[in-house]
């Protein structure tokens, strides 16, 4: 119990903010995450040692915030106050000012489901593609290929936010985003 | 190196995975090229923002919430500790019992059906005939077959069935039944004393069936034709 308590405390707060920017809900992704640990414990002999630990611990939570997806097509869920007030579709709500990782965080909710999850697990959760392609069950082309179309949509969404940046950065070697 | 190529080494060469000649190429491009220059800063900070995006911290009780979980799915009833459900009907002795008996029964009946007058003989000594009045010939009726006659044994008057035959009287087309053919004169003879009639003078020997069977169809419609059974003369 206490080296999986440490298997736990390892990967809950990456697989939280996986599924966190997957089903932008942070209930369901907490939900979704005591069950893929439960998961894990229940499962733990089927687990084959040939692969690693990551891979398998992700594609169980992917799968889960999959089949979640899939249930939500199924049964749409309205926000009355959408109706009561007219407000613009939550993907529009999006916060126009702030620095670049805010931006990030809500064009990256906005992306396609497939290109999403090849991002976050790319450049958030620092997977190598081969990883990738194990837990997504895809090709390895397909894994960069996906990965390149998401960077390349940010990049055109976030473009007019960041021409000042760029202007700035002409003075400096570091990148914006940290200074 | 155009822009269009450039732009699409840009996440490769991110990654560090692009070969060393080509990033020699794209960053001799890049050098001369503001716009991929731009791009490639772009994409650049978009991976850097992506490392340090904002990280939703989760609640100090997750864990011990999840090991709460997990000792209670752990710890919780299993089928065995659920009412018993009502066993299947096969699983209970009495269904199996039931359902031998039913074979058995089944068995015996189909035997009995099959053994029914496969062996049994002619009870000779039982008066079953009957004789008609008058000046007709002695047309009787032996203990009949119990399955009816067919319509070949009705026209040919014999047939075989395994080691014994059947001889027909024409005259009601019922069928009795003799081990051999033999016995059917001395049948006949027994049949006239009873009834008080004068015996036979002679009889047509009836076809057996080895003989049918090796006959043609031209001799099986002289068969067909022949006087089954001549009573005595003045009948």
């Amino acid at each position: 119990m206490v080296s999986y308590n440490t298997l736990v405390n390892r990967y809950k707060d990456r697989l939280f903010n996986v599924l966190n920017r997957m089903l932008s809900s942070e209930d369901e992704a907490h939900d979704l995450l005591q069950e893929t640990f439960l998961r894990v414990w229940q499962h733990k002999m089927s687990y084959d040692f040939r692969f690693a630990f990551s891979t398998w611990i992700y594609t169980i939570a992917l799968n889960l915030a999959r089949n979640e997806l899939r249930r939500r097509k199924k049964i749409k869920f309205l926000d009355i106050f959408d109706f009561a007030e007219k407000l613009p579709a939550k993907d529009e709500r999006l916060p126009q000012t702030g620095n670049l990782r805010n931006l990030l965080d809500g064009e990256i909710k906005r992306l396609p489901e497939k290109y999403k999850t090849a991002f976050l697990l790319r450049d958030v959760d620092n997977l190598s593609y081969e990883e990738i392609a194990q837990v997504l069950s895809v090709p390895l082309g397909t894994v960069k290929s996906r990965v390149n179309r998401a960077r390349a949509i940010l990049r055109n969404r976030l473009k007019p936010r960041l021409e000042e940046s760029y202007e700035l950065s002409k003075g400096t070697v570091l990148p914006v985003s940290i200074l | 190196m155009n822009c269009r190529k450039a732009l699409s080494y840009l996440s490769v060469y991110s990654d560090g995975l692009l070969p060393n000649d080509t990033v020699k190429e794209l960053e001799d491009h890049v050098r001369d090229c503001k716009w991929c220059a731009r791009e490639k800063f772009l994409s650049q900070e978009i991976q850097v923002a992506a490392k340090a995006l904002p990280q939703t911290k989760l609640p100090e009780d997750f864990n011990l919430k999840l090991f709460s979980r997990i000792y209670a799915e752990q710890h919780r009833p299993t089928e065995s500790y659920l009412p018993l459900r009502e066993p299947s009907v096969w699983r209970r002795p009495i269904g199996w019992a039931t359902s031998v008996v039913a074979v058995a029964a089944c068995a015996l009946f189909a035997v009995f059906l099959l053994g029914r007058g496969g062996h049994d003989t002619l009870p000779i000594s039982e008066p079953v005939m009957h004789a008609s009045s008058g000046q007709s010939t002695s047309l009787f009726t032996v203990r009949p077959y119990r399955e009816p006659a067919t319509a070949y044994e009705n026209v040919l008057g014999v047939s075989g069935e395994r080691s014994s035959y059947r001889a027909t009287s024409f005259a009601n087309a019922r069928t009795l039944r003799v081990v051999d053919d033999s016995f059917v004169e001395s049948l006949y003879v027994e049949l006239s004393r009873r009834m008080g009639l004068p015996q036979p003078s002679g009889f047509t020997r009836y076809a057996s069936h080895r003989d049918l069977q090796s006959f043609g169809p031209r001799q099986q419609r002289v068969v067909s034709r022949m006087p089954v059974l001549q009573t005595a003369s003045g009948q």
